[in-house]
């Protein structure tokens, strides 16, 4: 997930005051020590909105730019809901015997 | 030659022939010609090793069956087999565990009735579980009546999950034993709830306690791909790219299965048109069930083109639209034009698109579209203040009528129009004063260097790059006062910082030798005092023989006397306080007697070069050359000690001394003789990100001269490279946000069209390889 908005649950028009006081929840919920990867990601999408001028930044030239076809791929497999298979379809994928 | 024929030919070998070929063909996965082989090897020679050695290619044969699905066949070569030792048990064990993954049932079953161990009994039973679950209702009928109560449980249980009754079929799993044959179809289904549930951690602990070789395990792998990283990481590729799909298959997404087809096309292939035909079908799909998930592969596509060229521009139009923030393709087309070097196209496409947004400020929340116009402009003035080198050959490809254009004519509107523009929009932007000032200095125009840094001041008081560039410029012109308040601003903020001290200590040494000139030596003993109490290191010295000057020039030769001793007990140098004595003697044009006594004592100090007199020599030159001084005889100064500095290249400079004299050489603007120790110091200290870096220096400071980018860009990311390998330290992150600045200005997006533009690393031909744009 790219867009740093998303990464922080803010809205696309969030002043500074919102994005600061929403960063800082988070990064009390999402210790370093914990949970580090989610950390890093909570930081470097407060980096790029933490004032004005990142934001406008952030949008003119940035915005979109890291999405790529596979993380695209992976959020749809992570979102589709999980369907119960029964168990003729999981003996399906295998060679009959 | 055919097969009979191939046989009777080895009929011919003796046992000593037979041996090696039987281990060949067994390497070889020649099964049915090993087995031919070691039946007449053992029909010579009769032997237990013999019979062991045929046994096992028998089994070998009789997987190799198996494994291409003629289980048939295999079980007929297991019951040839068995006649070979029919009442070894350990014989059996294997045969029976064969026979069972063959999936037969009744004889397998035969078998283990001849089986002395329980335990062994009990595996092969497991095989004999998983065999009846996958031939279902035959199966079960092939199963002993003891068996058949759990085999049923699991069918149950499985029926129960499918449906979501996930409490009556963990009412149904308690009826499974630990010593139950299907106990793992038990953990399988356990997994299987958990993760259906949701609960990973759950379902993973479950499968983690599968046997691998068992069928529960190989049908919970492509669930277990999804959710645990480290099987996954453990899978070769093929068997990734297997339990992907069979993944999908369970799943049963169209959609996610033709985005797969869609990431295939554009791996394979790296083309636009394919995969935005396949978009077009999947889209109705994708709004309906993942409408979230458009925007975010337009956006991919988007910003794809730069890769694939403008051809794609309208075939994505066609699919996605127009893009709400660039609804004209200005910025994309400004971004490719940039890209290819191209910047006469890409000045007025992001003209285009400031044009744009302010047509449209609504698009842009508060006043973030005049920040974003001012962006553009900044980009603009970038742009325009950094004509690349022209390709040598010209093979330009565009889609618009701006073909004709020369890439090396000057941009309109010129960078300083751009830079204010932007200023006007957004006056605290930062970057844009920074650009605006770097822009006049590099056209050598320091008046309005001077007012647009004072501009920035405003807007940023405590702005320590620009207060040291302003006390630099006004240093320059002898006002050492100015230069010092600056520098004493700069240091407010960050007093431990001890170069800034020492740039301060600097200030008020010039400004104590303007006060000697002028005969006001008490005002003069104040500013060398200060500056002696911000000094390090061989500073004092020089401080010391200043002051030393100033006395004799005062009149009081015991205290010069007692100050040029104190000057020679800080420092391993004399030559430097001999060189700087005998600069002052004759700028403040003292006693003959005492420049001949200084002149005398330089001489014997040059003849013996080290590194410390080395580095004090150019610490001089290099406060002469910035505080603007001149004095008579300078120049042929500066030659003996540039010449005394050559001799001394081959001596052993510590790491700190060797980075000292190339900054010092740099300030004196000596480039070469700074890219020169940098050279030494790359080689003598190859993990130092320091020298890469000031080499690099050495050619971007160096006025009237063309930056070679192909030198300085791969010196940069060296020196960015090492650097980042280090610790992070203020020094460091002060370096490599200096690298970045200067590898944007020289590569603003890290491409490698620059080498092909530049021809390095590759041959001059090779120039225009990048067509699209």
């Amino acid at each position: 997930m790219d867009d740093p908005h998303i990464v922080l649950g803010l809205a696309a028009d969030a002043d500074d005051e919102t994005i600061r006081r929403r960063y800082l929840e988070l990064v009390r919920q999402f210790t370093p020590e914990h949970h580090p990867e989610k950390f890093a990601a909570v930081r470097a999408a407060y980096e790029r909105l933490r004032d004005r001028n990142a934001r406008v930044r952030y949008r003119l030239l940035e915005a979109g730019r890291k999405e790529t076809i596979e993380s695209i791929v992976e959020e749809v497999a992570c979102r589709s809901s999980r369907r119960r298979v029964s168990l003729k379809t999981l003996l399906s994928v295998l060679p009959k015997p | 030659m055919s097969k009979k024929h191939k046989h009777h030919q080895t009929s011919t070998y003796s046992p000593a022939d037979l041996r090696p070929r039987i281990d060949r063909a067994r390497q070889e996965g020649r099964f049915q010609q090993a087995l031919e082989l070691t039946k007449q090897l053992h029909k010579y020679e009769p032997t237990p090793a013999n019979l062991e050695l045929l046994k096992e290619v028998y089994l070998g044969r009789a997987r190799q069956l198996r494994n291409q699905g003629q289980t048939r066949d295999a079980l007929t070569v297991l019951e040839v087999a068995l006649r070979l030792d029919g009442a070894s048990p350990a014989w059996i064990d294997r045969l029976a565990q064969e026979m069972a993954l063959c999936g037969e049932i009744g004889r397998t079953l035969a078998l283990l009735d001849n089986l002395p161990d329980p335990a062994r009994a009990q595996r092969i039973l497991g095989l004999v579980a998983d065999a009846a679950m996958q031939q279902e209702a035959a199966g079960r009928a092939a199963l002993p009546p003891a068996l058949r109560d759990d085999f049923d449980r699991i069918v149950l249980a499985f029926g129960q999950v499918e449906s979501g009754q996930d409490e009556a079929a963990r009412e149904t799993l308690q009826g499974i034993s630990l010593r139950s044959s299907f106990l793992e179809w038990k953990l399988l289904l356990r997994g299987l709830q958990a993760y259906w549930q949701n609960d990973d951690i759950r379902a993973v602990e479950n499968w983690q306690r599968l046997t691998p070789d068992r069928l529960p395990a190989r049908l919970a792998a492509p669930f277990r791909y999804r959710i645990d990283a480290a099987f996954r990481a453990a899978q070769p590729p093929n068997t990734q790219a297997a339990l992907q799909k069979q993944f999908d298959r369970f799943q049963g997404s169209m959609v996610l299965s033709q985005l797969r087809n869609l990431q295939a096309t554009l791996a394979h292939k790296g083309k636009m048109a394919p995969a935005l035909r396949q978009i077009e079908m999947l889209l109705p799909a994708l709004r309906q069930e993942m409408p979230q998930i458009v925007p975010r592969l337009a956006a991919c596509f988007y910003w794809h083109i730069l890769e694939t060229g403008p051809d794609d521009v309208l075939r994505y139009q066609r699919v996605f639209g127009r893009p709400p923030d660039d609804p004209n393709f200005h910025r994309l087309q400004a971004l490719g034009y940039e890209k290819a070097g191209e910047l006469q196209l890409a000045h007025r496409h992001w003209h285009q698109y400031e044009r744009e947004i302010a047509a449209h400020p609504e698009g842009w929340p508060g006043d973030q579209a005049d920040h974003a116009r001012a962006f553009i402009w900044q980009r603009m003035g970038q742009n325009a203040a950094s004509i690349p080198e022209p390709r040598k050959t010209q093979k330009r490809r565009s889609f618009d009528l701006f073909d004709g254009d020369d890439p090396l004519a000057p941009l309109d509107p010129p960078a300083e129009k751009c830079f204010q523009k932007s200023l006007e929009l957004a006056p605290d932007l930062l970057e844009t004063h920074e650009a605006l000032v770097h822009h006049h200095l590099e056209a050598k125009r320091e008046g309005k260097a001077e007012k647009a840094a004072r501009q920035l001041l405003q807007q940023f008081p405590n702005h320590v790059p620009t207060l040291e560039l302003l006390s630099d410029l006004r240093r320059k012109h002898g006002d050492y006062a100015t230069a010092l308040e600056l520098m004493e601003q700069a240091l407010k903020g960050n007093a431990l910082d001890r170069r800034l001290r020492r740039k301060v200590s600097d200030a008020h040494l010039l400004l104590a030798r303007t006060h000697v000139e002028s005969g006001r030596f008490d005002e003069a003993r104040r500013q060398f005092q200060a500056s002696l109490d911000l000094s390090g290191g061989s500073d004092g010295s020089m401080i010391l023989a200043h002051w030393a000057a100033c006395e004799f020039k005062a009149g009081d030769s015991a205290r010069a006397e007692e100050l040029i001793q104190q000057a020679l007990t800080r420092t391993a140098a004399p030559v430097g306080v001999s060189y700087l004595l005998l600069t002052e003697v004759l700028r403040l044009k003292l006693d003959r007697s005492l420049k001949k006594r200084f002149e005398e004592d330089l001489k014997a100090g040059l003849a013996a070069p080290n590194p410390d007199g080395a580095i004090f020599l150019t610490r001089i030159l290099a406060g002469l050359h910035t505080g603007g001084i001149k004095y008579i005889g300078q120049k042929g100064h500066t030659q003996k000690a540039l010449s005394y500095i050559y001799k001394a290249r081959n001596l052993d400079f510590s790491e700190p001394q060797l980075e000292e004299l190339c900054r010092n050489l740099l300030d004196m603007e000596a480039y070469p003789q700074a890219r020169r120790f940098a050279n030494i110091g790359e080689r003598d200290y190859p993990e130092s990100a320091v020298f890469p870096y000031l080499h690099a220096m050495a050619w971007i400071q160096e006025k009237g001269r063309r930056v070679p980018t192909w030198q300085v860009v791969p010196l940069l990311k060296r020196a960015r490279t090492l650097a980042q390998a280090q610790p992070s330290n203020e020094r460091r992150d002060r370096m490599l946000e200096d690298i970045d600045k200067h590898l944007h200005e020289l590569n603003p997006f890290d491409l490698d069209f620059l080498g092909r533009m530049f021809g390095f690393g590759e041959e001059e031909d090779d120039y225009d390889t990048d067509e699209d744009w």
